[in-house]
């Protein structure tokens, strides 16, 4: 018994150490695109850690999520354009700012549930893309706004931005570790349950879906903001959009949404699959996309980490589960 | 058991909409019973219990719980007041274990006296061997029997260490021998000192349990007592009982 744990200790650490190399070696070896292609990943990986909260803790299809993500990366935008604020400093008050607009949104739309929340979500993303359109004095408008460029090599600003973007996608996977380990994460699952049933037993809902929505909306704000950055180039349609938004929370569910590490591994799954299907099939791709969509909901429904699980658990062998078979019909 | 009331209600009123489905009830639970809540379908019993755990708002009339008011109370509140309930229809939460829908009534248990989450997976164990679930603490509750899914759900109220417990037909859909055993088991729960609000139609159970009972009509008050005393009531007779039990209680 001892032994085993001991033994599974020690895989732990090796696969973490393998994991960690896999995280920190490509920039230093592979070719620009690639890097290019993998920082996207850990983009999206960070953004479905991001919506998981909201949509595999709490259960709130906060589908037009992607508000938080321009909220993010026009007020990196404004700041630095128009304030020369130094990029981190930019950044941190990018996180803020969205958490802040969650909290103030979500006591008015956590009052709704389902589809309805999942709509008054779409609905804000627009209005606040309209917003930042008609505020051109101070977001540039409808011709979009340059961010001041990296100052640095192009090796350089490579290997930055694959970094950034890796510590944001560990800082979002490692908050919903942490979330989901505490009473916050048992409250949320509660809630997602039986929201009712939840209350009686003293979860505070309201404030507790609030709390989710906050963090992750910060989380998707210090993203959008290192997006801006890496960009260069802001429109409203880049970084307010929907179809982005409903990419992120398929990954969620693609991977196994409420788990730690299954929105990454969702997220790494489509947007490599993206990558390699946009450069074959031009013109294609949301087609082909679409078909994935519909396969993933009619056969793995509850993600890959759970069809991971359950065919572990085949594997274990037929006596466990005639065990547990036994312990069911003695019921 | 004493006769200190631990919650009171005065003119405790609710309309939905032009419906007045509670009017102007009073009534008080006392330190220590258990009190029985009976009455036909529709007569406002559950609609009652939804006010006292602060489910729903009151339209009029005033709660007090050991000297606070709970009206503008919030359920989670409430729960954290010491007023824990259960569900005519069960709400297990799923995706989590017996042993984690049960630590979470300890996780928010009693005002700041939450414990975390490890510790509460410790609570939770003991609780659900008082239930007799201790054997299944790593089971999901839809792989429960109805009569055990019952017992999950008593088992998460005991979790927030209630000092008034409102079980709302926890008896419904049990078989006799089932029966007998929860009367066992919230007798047992009531000597430990918690009070206890039942809601039940098995006419059996709720006399053989409830040191008094209070009777709902349409929403109102129509009678109050003891069990011997309900069952001798014309009114309740007519209403409710039938004249087999109202008889057979009161020859």
């Amino acid at each position: 018994m001892n032994g085993s744990s001991m033994g599974r200790r020690g895989a732990g650490l090796i696969l973490g150490a393998v994991v960690l190399a896999a995280l920190v070696l490509p920039p230093f070896y592979l070719s620009g695109y690639w890097v290019r292609v993998i920082t996207g990943l850990l983009m999206y990986g960070a953004l479905a850690s991001a919506i998981n909260i909201m949509v595999g803790l709490a259960g709130y299809p906060a589908l037009g999520n992607i508000v938080f993500f321009g909220t993010g990366a026009y007020t990196v935008a404004v700041l630095m354009v128009k304030a020369d604020t130094p990029f981190f400093l930019a950044l941190a008050v990018a996180g803020v700012v969205a958490a802040v607009y969650a909290a103030l949104l979500g006591a008015a739309v956590l009052r709704l549930r389902g589809a309805y929340f999942s709509i008054a979500t779409i609905g804000i993303n627009h209005a606040t893309s309209e917003l930042v359109t008609n505020l051109d004095g101070l977001t540039g408008g409808g011709r979009g706004t340059i961010v001041p460029f990296f100052p640095g090599s192009i090796e350089a600003e490579r290997m930055f931005f694959y970094f950034l973007m890796l510590a944001l996608m560990l800082l979002a996977t490692g908050t919903v570790y942490l979330i989901s380990r505490n009473r916050l994460g048992y409250g949320l699952r509660a809630i997602k349950a039986d929201e009712q049933a939840a209350s009686v037993m003293g979860v505070n809902t309201t404030r507790y879906k609030v709390l989710a929505w906050t963090i992750s909306a910060g989380l998707t704000g210090l993203v959008g903001g290192a997006y801006a950055y890496w960009l260069a180039f802001l429109e409203p349609p880049y970084v307010f959009d929907i179809v982005m938004s409903v990419k992120v929370y398929i990954m969620a569910i693609l991977g196994g949404a409420g788990t730690v590490i299954g929105p990454v591994v969702g997220a790494f799954f489509l947007e490599l699959l993206s990558e390699l299907i946009w450069g074959r099939f031009l013109e294609a791709h949301m087609l082909v996309l679409g078909i994935v969509v519909v396969l993933v909901v009619l056969f793995v429904p509850r993600g890959f980490v759970d069809l991971a699980g359950r065919l572990a658990r085949a594997l274990a062998g037929g006596s466990a589960s005639r065990r547990a078979e036994g312990v069911r019909s003695d019921g | 058991m004493g006769d200190r009331a631990l919650l009171v209600g005065r003119g405790v009123t609710r309309y939905f909409g032009g419906v007045a489905a509670v009017t102007d009830v009073d009534f008080e639970v006392r330190e220590g019973e258990v009190l029985g809540l009976i009455g036909p379908n529709g007569a406002g019993k559950t609609t009652l219990m939804n006010l006292i755990s602060g489910l729903i708002p009151l339209s009029k009339g005033e709660m007090v719980f050991d000297g606070r008011r709970l009206n503008g109370l919030g359920p989670w509140d409430v729960a954290r007041l010491g007023i824990a309930r259960t569900f005519q229809i069960v709400k297990p939460f799923a995706g989590m274990t017996l042993r984690e829908n049960v630590a979470l009534g300890a996780m928010f248990a009693r005002e700041g006296r939450g414990v975390p989450a490890r510790q509460a997976l410790e609570v939770a164990a003991e609780v659900l061997e008082t239930v007799g679930l201790g054997d299944r603490m790593n089971a999901h509750a839809n792989e429960l029997t109805i009569a055990l899914r019952k017992r999950l759900e008593l088992a998460r109220a005991l979790a927030l260490k209630p000092r008034l417990l409102l079980l709302d037909e926890v008896m419904a859909g049990l078989n006799l021998k089932e029966i007998e055993r929860l009367i066992e088991l919230i007798r047992t729960i009531n000597a430990s000192g918690v009070t206890i609000v039942v809601i039940e139609h098995v006419m059996k159970a709720i006399m053989a349990i409830s040191h008094r009972i209070v009777v709902l009509h349409y929403g109102r008050k129509i009678a109050e007592g003891t069990p011997e005393e309900v069952a001798r009531d014309e009114r309740v007779i007519t209403a409710y009982l039938g004249r087999r039990f109202g008889q057979g209680k009161g020859a």
